[in-house]
């Protein structure tokens, strides 16, 4: 249940970070506005359900569990940048991407 | 000899990512959410009957946790005015060097061989990411 929970935090984590870019990209220059955009808003609202799910799951997984299921999220949004955001993906990026996901893999075994 | 190939690889590096407020946004935010975590694992440990000053222990850490959220929300977005998204993600990784420390020294967890192979492995995709030409947004 804690992992399926952990799962659900880092799908949710995911999409509020790709909403967060957008509200910023999609506001003008003015701080306020970027802050206040409705995609801002909504991820800002999915962060604070994250916080709590956060402390529920960690009340049955270790720190480092926690952390090993949440690196997936190293993959989902490089992979949510480039179809959404048309963010380049380059040689280097995606070798960076995989040895940080091994490593972070590697790191929370 | 050593040095100065190191020196020439950082110079480089430093070419390519201006060392800016951008940033110095993006390490503070990752700071922050390092600290946040800490927080919820502290919070996931209180007994849900403890008080701190009369205050439910579990509602006065979530209610930090949401502190520190909301400073490294605004942290993050100007970074991410800076930088796109999938160059800024990957570098919130470096969170698991300060977890392998504090889950050792505050919550009595062990550091394992594998635990130093992944930051090392972190380290070298870090390092393969800041080489990237496409960091802008």
């Amino acid at each position: 249940m804690y992992y399926l929970l952990t799962l659900m935090i880092t799908i949710f984590t995911s999409i509020a970070h790709l909403l967060l870019k957008k509200g910023t990209v999609m506001s003008t220059e003015k701080h306020v506005k970027m802050y206040m955009h409705p995609y801002s808003l909504f991820s800002y609202a999915i962060f604070a359900i994250v916080a709590f799910l956060s402390i529920v799951a960690l009340r049955g997984l270790d720190l480092k569990e926690f952390f090993a299921l949440n690196s997936l999220t190293y993959i989902f949004i490089p992979v949510l940048s480039f179809i959404f955001l048309k963010e380049l993906v380059t040689k280097n990026k995606l070798i960076g991407i995989i040895l940080i996901s091994i490593g972070v893999i590697t790191f929370y075994l | 000899m050593q040095f100065a190939t190191i020196s020439a690889s950082v110079s480089k590096i430093k070419e390519r990512i201006p060392i800016n407020i951008h940033l110095y946004l993006l390490i503070f935010s990752i700071l922050i959410q390092a600290f946040g975590s800490i927080c919820a694992k502290f919070a996931a440990e209180s007994a849900p009957s403890g008080e701190i000053f009369g205050v439910n222990t579990v509602l006065l850490i979530y209610l930090v946790i949401l502190g520190c959220m909301g400073l490294q929300i605004i942290f993050w977005q100007q970074s991410l005015k800076y930088y796109s998204l999938s160059f800024a993600y990957p570098f919130r990784s470096t969170v698991s060097f300060v977890v392998l420390f504090s889950a050792y020294f505050l919550f009595g967890e062990s550091i394992t061989l594998l635990n130093i192979i992944g930051l090392v492995i972190i380290s070298l995709g870090i390092f393969y990411l800041v080489k990237d030409k496409e960091f802008l947004r």
